[in-house]
This record gives C-alpha cells, sequence and structure tokens, in this order.
C-alpha cells in the first residue's frame, strides 16, 4: 500500500468527508436532539430506516466519487498511467472508500451514543457493535453493488439512470410476480423477491430478523466474493470505453428486457382493448428505453421479435398457470412451514336487528402460529376447503365468510384466500365444527337497549348462517 | 531502449493502429508525428501503459509496460488534454504526485520561478498554455527516466516554447531521459527531435533518424532551355514542377548522386536545397498518396 497517496487522497476528500458527516448528524444525532425520543437510539431497529437513508446516499456517492475517473478519459490517462497495476489502484480507492465510509459513520454514532449518555444516562455499547457492524457489512456489500453499475457502465448519466432501475427492480419484479399469480387465480401466493434480491429492503428488515449474526456472517461472505468479483471487473474493464455508450448486457439490455417483461405481466392478461392499449404504450416505452441505451432510433427486427416473444411467453405461462390451477399450488397443502397465519373474518351487520355478527377466539384462548397442533389445525381446514367445491364467484359481498391461510416459509410465503358468500355457507359446515373444537365461535353484538356481547353455541350458530 | 514490435490496436470496431514496430534510442528525443485522427495519442497511451494492445509488445529495457508498476514508475505521459480535479491548484497537483514519483523540489521552484505561475490559484482559472506549462513544470520536477508527451506545444507561446526545449535539451544533458513527443508543429519538431516516426494508415510508414531521412531526400532548383523528363527515370523523382525554364523537383534519392545525373544535362543554373522536417513529412505523405497537391 502507498500510504502517502492514501494520505494525500483522504486529504483531497476532506470536504466530502464532512458533507457526508453532516448528512449523517441530519440523519441521526440530530433527531435525538431535537425530539428526545431515545427509545428510537437504545435499539438497533430505530436506526433502520435512518441507516437506509443515510447508507443509500453514502454507497451511491462515494463509488462515483472515488472512481469517476473510469467515466472520464482525461482522468483515466492519469490515473491509469500511475504505476499501480490496475488490481492495486483498485485497493488503494477501494480502502479510502470503506473509511471514507465508516469515519463519518462512527462519528455520527459516537456523538449519539455521547447524546444517549449525558442525557438519558444511557451507554448502548452493544448498540455500538450492533449498529456499527451491521452498516459497515451491508453497507460494504451496497458500495459493492453500486461498484458494480459503475465499472459495467461508461458514463455518469448511464451510471444514475443504471443505478436506480436496478435498485427499483426487485419492487416491480415483486409487483409483477404477484400479480401475475392473483390474475385469474382464487389465491394469491408469492415469494418474497425484495427480501431476497434488494439489498435496500434488506435494511429495513435485517434488525427484525432472527439469526441476525448468521446473516451478517452470510453477508461478510457475500461482500468478499463481490470485492473479488468488482475488482476482477475493474482490471478487466478497458480503459478505452470511458465516456463512450454502455455497452454491457448486465445493464440496459438487462433492465430493459426486465422492465418490459414486468410491465408486461402487470398489464397483459386476456385479450381486450385496453390491453392491446396498455401493449402499445409499453411498446413505446420499450423503444425509449432503447433509445436511451443506443442514444439513436433503432427499429430493428431483432427487438421487435423479442418483444412479441415476451407477449407471447407471458400469455403462454398465464394459460398454463390457469389450467395448471398455480401449477399445482391451489390444490396442496403443507405439513412444514416454519409457521402458519389463519385469518377467518366474517363481519356482519344486521340492519333490521341492529345486531353485528363475527367470529372470534373465545376469550382468554390464544393461537400458537409455531405450534404443531395450530399447523395441524390448518391443514385440515384447508383440506376441507380443497374438498368442497367452491364458487369463486362471490354475488353477496355484505355477508361473506373469508378465509386466508398463509404458509410462512424462510423466502417464500403461500397464501389461500377464499371468499364465501352466504349461499355457499352450507358448505363451511364441517369447517365451522372444527373451528368451533379449536376455540372459536360466532359472536354477536347487540345495540339494542343495553349492550350485549353474546357467544353463540355451535347450534345457534349453524341456524344464524341457515346450515342444516 | 523503447521496443514496439507488433503493436495492433482496435478502438471498438475501428482499427486504430496496426502492426506498430518502433525503436527508441535512450537519451534521444523521438517526435511522432501524423495527420489528424492517425493514432498517434493511442499509441503514446499504449506506450505509457495505460491502454492494453490488441497484439504484439512494448518493452522498455526488454520490459513489458502494461501492467508493470517497476517500468510505470519511469513514465510520464502529460495528454493532450490535461486532467486535474476541480479545485486543484499547482501546489496540490504537486502533493499528488509527490506521493508517487520523487520529486525534485528545486527543480519544481527554478521552473516555477521561470513559467512565472501561481501555485495557488485554481488550475482551471489558468489559460490553456499555463495548464499546459503547470504539468511541464511537473513533469520536469519528476525527472522521469521516459517522458511522453502528446501534442507538446499546444497552446505554448513562442518564449515558452523556446523555455520548454531548452529545459527538455538540459534534461537531456544532465538525466538519462527518453522523450517522446507528439505534435502536429513540425517546425518545433525538427529543432528539438533526434528521430521521427511518421503513422499513416493505421501504422508507422516511415521512420528513422531525421538527418539520416533529410538527407535521402534532394530538393533542386534547375534552369535549363530544353529538357526531356524522361531522362530522369533512373532517379526517384517525388515531384517536378515547372516555371518557364525553371525546375523545381525532389527527389528520394542521395544529393551528389541527382547532382551528378542533372549536370549531365547542362543546365543554365543548378541548385540543391535544404529540406526541412515538415517538407519531409508532407513528401512522404504526398507520395502515399494522402495529399494530391501542394
Amino acid at each position: 500500500m502507498n500510504g502517502s497517496f492514501i494520505k494525500y487522497t483522504l486529504g483531497q476528500n476532506k470536504k466530502l468527508m464532512i458533507l457526508l458527516f453532516t448528512i449523517g448528524f441530519v440523519v441521526f444525532p440530530l433527531p435525538l436532539l431535537l425530539f428526545r425520543d431515545y427509545g428510537q437510539f437504545i435499539s438497533v431497529n430505530g436506526y433502520a430506516y435512518y441507516l437506509l437513508v443515510f447508507l443509500w446516499i453514502v454507497s451511491f456517492i462515494l463509488p462515483y466519487y472515488n472512481y469517476h475517473f473510469v467515466h472520464s478519459q482525461k482522468a483515466s490517462d492519469t490515473y491509469f498511467g500511475l504505476p499501480f497495476t490496475k488490481a492495486r489502484l483498485f485497493d488503494h480507492i477501494f480502502l479510502l472508500t470503506v473509511w471514507e465510509f465508516i469515519l463519518p459513520f462512527l462519528v455520527n454514532i459516537l456523538i449519539a451514543v455521547g447524546i444517549n449518555g449525558i442525557i438519558y444516562q444511557f451507554y448502548g455499547i452493544k448498540m455500538i457493535f450492533e449498529v456499527l457492524g451491521s452498516a459497515v457489512v451491508l453497507g460494504v456489500s451496497l458500495l459493492l453493488f453500486n461498484l458494480f453499475i459503475l465499472f459495467k457502465t461508461n458514463n455518469i448519466i448511464d451510471f444514475i439512470i443504471n443505478t436506480i432501475a436496478y435498485h427499483c427492480l426487485p419492487f416491480l419484479a415483486q409487483m409483477a410476480f404477484e400479480t401475475f399469480i392473483y390474475k385469474g387465480g382464487k389465491t394469491l401466493s408469492y415469494f418474497r423477491f425484495k427480501d431476497i434480491l434488494s439489498l435496500d429492503y434488506f435494511y429495513f428488515n435485517v434488525s427484525y430478523m432472527d439469526h441476525k449474526l448468521m446473516i451478517l456472517f452470510g453477508f461478510v461472505i457475500l461482500d468478499i466474493i463481490g470485492y473479488w468479483y468488482v475488482k476482477k471487473i475493474f482490471t478487466k474493464r478497458a480503459v478505452e470505453d470511458a465516456n463512450q455508450n454502455t455497452t454491457s448486457k448486465a445493464m440496459y439490455p438487462f433492465i430493459i428486457l426486465s422492465y418490459t417483461l414486468c410491465l408486461l405481466i402487470l398489464a397483459v392478461d386476456e385479450i381486450t382493448f385496453s390491453t392491446i392499449f396498455s401493449i402499445a404504450l409499453i411498446m413505446l416505452a420499450y423503444y425509449i428505453l432503447s433509445f436511451i441505451a443506443m442514444r439513436k432510433i433503432k427499429f430493428d427486427n431483432r427487438s421487435f421479435i423479442l418483444f412479441i416473444t415476451m407477449i407471447i411467453v407471458i400469455f403462454g405461462l398465464h394459460n398454463i398457470k390457469i389450467n395448471t390451477k398455480m401449477f399445482g399450488l391451489e390444490d396442496r397443502t403443507f405439513k412444514d412451514p416454519e409457521y402458519v397465519n389463519f385469518d377467518l373474518n366474517y363481519n356482519y351487520y344486521d340492519n333490521d336487528k341492529n345486531e353485528y355478527y363475527f367470529i372470534d377466539k373465545a376469550e382468554g384462548e390464544y393461537d400458537d402460529i409455531y405450534e404443531a397442533q395450530y399447523i395441524q389445525m390448518i391443514n385440515e381446514i384447508h383440506d376441507k376447503l380443497l374438498d368442497i367445491d367452491i364458487d369463486s364467484n362471490v354475488r353477496q359481498y355484505d355477508n361473506i365468510i373469508r378465509i386466508g391461510l398463509n404458509y410462512n416459509f424462510k423466502f417464500c410465503n403461500l397464501k389461500y384466500d377464499y371468499d364465501i358468500d352466504q349461499d355457499n355457507f352450507q358448505k363451511l359446515k364441517s369447517i365451522i365444527e372444527l373451528l368451533y373444537k379449536n376455540g372459536y365461535c360466532l359472536y354477536v353484538e347487540r345495540y339494542d337497549n343495553d349492550y350485549q356481547r353474546i357467544m353463540l353455541s355451535l347450534d345457534e350458530a349453524f341456524d344464524l348462517l341457515d346450515i342444516k | 531502449m523503447i521496443k514496439l514490435e507488433g503493436i495492433s490496436k482496435s478502438l471498438g470496431n475501428t482499427i486504430v493502429l496496426r502492426d506498430i514496430n518502433l525503436e527508441i534510442k535512450d537519451n534521444t528525443v523521438f517526435g511522432l508525428v501524423g495527420v489528424n485522427g492517425a493514432g498517434k495519442s493511442t499509441l503514446l497511451r499504449l506506450m505509457a501503459g495505460i491502454y492494453d494492445k490488441d497484439n504484439g509488445s512494448i518493452l522498455y529495457d526488454g520490459k513489458e509496460v502494461y501492467e508493470n508498476e517497476e517500468v510505470k514508475k519511469d513514465i510520464f505521459l502529460i495528454s493532450d488534454d490535461v486532467y486535474y480535479p476541480l479545485n486543484a491548484t499547482i501546489n496540490s497537483l504537486r502533493a499528488f504526485y509527490a506521493s508517487i514519483y520523487p520529486l525534485d523540489e528545486k527543480m519544481f521552484a527554478k521552473y516555477l520561478n521561470i513559467f512565472n505561475l501561481d501555485p495557488t490559484k485554481e488550475i482551471r482559472n489558468f489559460s490553456k498554455g499555463m495548464k499546459r506549462q503547470a504539468f511541464i513544470l511537473l513533469a520536469l520536477a519528476i525527472k522521469p527516466k521516459y517522458l511522453l508527451l502528446d501534442e507538446a506545444f499546444d497552446g505554448l507561446d513562442p518564449l515558452m516554447r523556446l523555455t520548454f526545449k531548452q529545459a527538455i535539451s538540459d534534461l537531456l544533458l544532465d538525466e538519462n531521459i527518453t522523450v517522446i513527443i507528439s505534435s502536429h508543429n513540425l517546425r518545433e519538431l525538427e529543432d528539438i527531435c533526434d528521430s521521427y516516426g511518421i503513422i499513416f494508415d493505421h501504422t508507422i510508414h516511415a521512420s528513422g533518424d531525421i538527418q539520416d531521412s533529410k538527407m535521402k531526400i534532394c530538393k533542386v532548383q534547375m534552369a535549363i532551355a530544353n529538357f526531356d523528363k524522361e531522362l530522369l527515370k533512373p532517379l526517384h523523382m517525388i515531384k517536378c514542377s515547372q516555371n518557364g525554364q525553371v525546375y523545381n523537383m525532389i527527389f528520394k534519392n542521395d544529393k551528389e548522386e541527382v547532382l551528378k545525373h542533372l549536370s549531365a544535362f547542362e543546365p543554365i543554373f543548378i541548385e540543391a536545397l535544404n529540406v526541412s522536417f515538415e517538407e519531409l513529412f508532407i513528401y512522404e505523405m504526398y507520395e502515399r498518396g494522402y495529399i494530391h497537391e501542394w
């Protein structure tokens, strides 16, 4: 390592570090002084949201600030002309970047701890380790991800567009996926793309996750692999690409393909006038994005064929999904989820009698969502729902029983929704019996004269729901 | 010694350099000339180890330059369009380069004084020529073994050009320095360069010692009453123009040989004229069909 080069560059970046420190100060120690809500600061949970803002800004600014020369022909001549191998140049600046990332953050953490100590007599040593440790590990991941985009693009405009596009993509993909599986089906099943693909979203949730240390350790491994990969891209990158159009397949082509696919999934299910109109709009957007990517309008056959192929694939998948009942998922239960949620919703207000009916757990009884017995009950209800033929066309929206079954796995949820209207209540007889056996019951609240809340017996419930 | 063997380089789908072969001796000044877009800057970037070549090798005393810190520490390139951070001053640039190269503070002070530049003023407020002077100043203070200058005299006023050329001469005397200069200003190059290379059609078409090459071109002015040009066939004539009885001719032959051959026609008057480096370049370009008339 060339200490004088690092020392010099750090000195040159003093103003930037002061700016980052100021942003960091406004984001977390300042609210501590202004709002005096130290509860937000004694736990890492409170920090997660503030951290996200800070980390995102810093992880975007720092890579560009320190590695901007890869996008400038003039600056490339200077930096790549220095007596460093590309790998050593990368290491020097990476070390500098990580240091510039940590230092303003560390100072702000210490200020926050100081404020806590002086005003609230709370000394959060654990907090320092938790917040700083996770921020460094996760922040470096975010830095590396933005560096990946920086080295794959050739100019600042492409860097900004692709960075924003990449960070928004998991959310759009999630939305498209949920829309795809929901359209035309009675169940909603979804995978948590956001958790897997989006580092931004991960920051929101890391502090709430179980096995936090293991997840952070996983991220340390990911950082090491990411560092190796990003360094490899940097060393293999052609210096002469600076300030040219971005040609990497991982940038515009991937982004355009992904966004177009997601938008088509959101818009396309069956052929109607509005669908055709939506497709036309998406096609326009597709060509606008292609124009931005290539800086020229090009109507070539290949991109048109690709667009049409995407539409055909989506129509095809949509039909397969309908005909296979969500690839078989609609017709099955799961014995080994981490935990299950059961959402039984019946809220009916009888205007004539001025009575309100609802189903709830009997007083004093609670469900343990992790308990095998509870999971078994859910599966039994689900089996019964699968056995009976429930017409999915709900006709009477004011008097329906809504049953939601939610199987939670590590990175995936499978959610089943059933809406049963009054005409189909008869088919729920065995399910209501099972619910009563497990401590649920039907309540009536009467508002005439004195307020009364009455728990109905199973027979009374059958009478009320007109089940014979 | 710098040795380039079979160097080729493409930028995108465009071939910029093709099969470049060149040898540059130590402690000399080499002039790299060529028309706009010939690939001079690309060649200098390759020689500075900034770009990687597609084929061939660039050896400094037998060592490959690309990704070689040991070789690169002896090279300093001043680009056609110099780079400096937004708020950089000469002092801050000096600190930057001093963190990487050994910098001669006495030399820095000496040329700072000669160039009369304010070391605390932001470089972005300098004129084009002053910016170039600032980088020349740094290069002179670094005293690299190999100094590469792209469009070296661009923006410099006549006085500064003279000072710069003097500084280069001093360095050549005092230090073991090799200078490679690309420039359009062939008159300036002629004053300072020992050898040259002409890039044309993506490759080096002519190279060698300037004086030797000039000797191989013979420019003659001759007055003669009656003269059949067919008789000049044994000589390699590049151009012949006639004004009445006066002929101006350029040959790619030895001066003695030309004068001997022409004297046989008993001219009224015959004189061999000096050929400048600029003319040498023009003749080379003319012969290769790049220019049709001058």
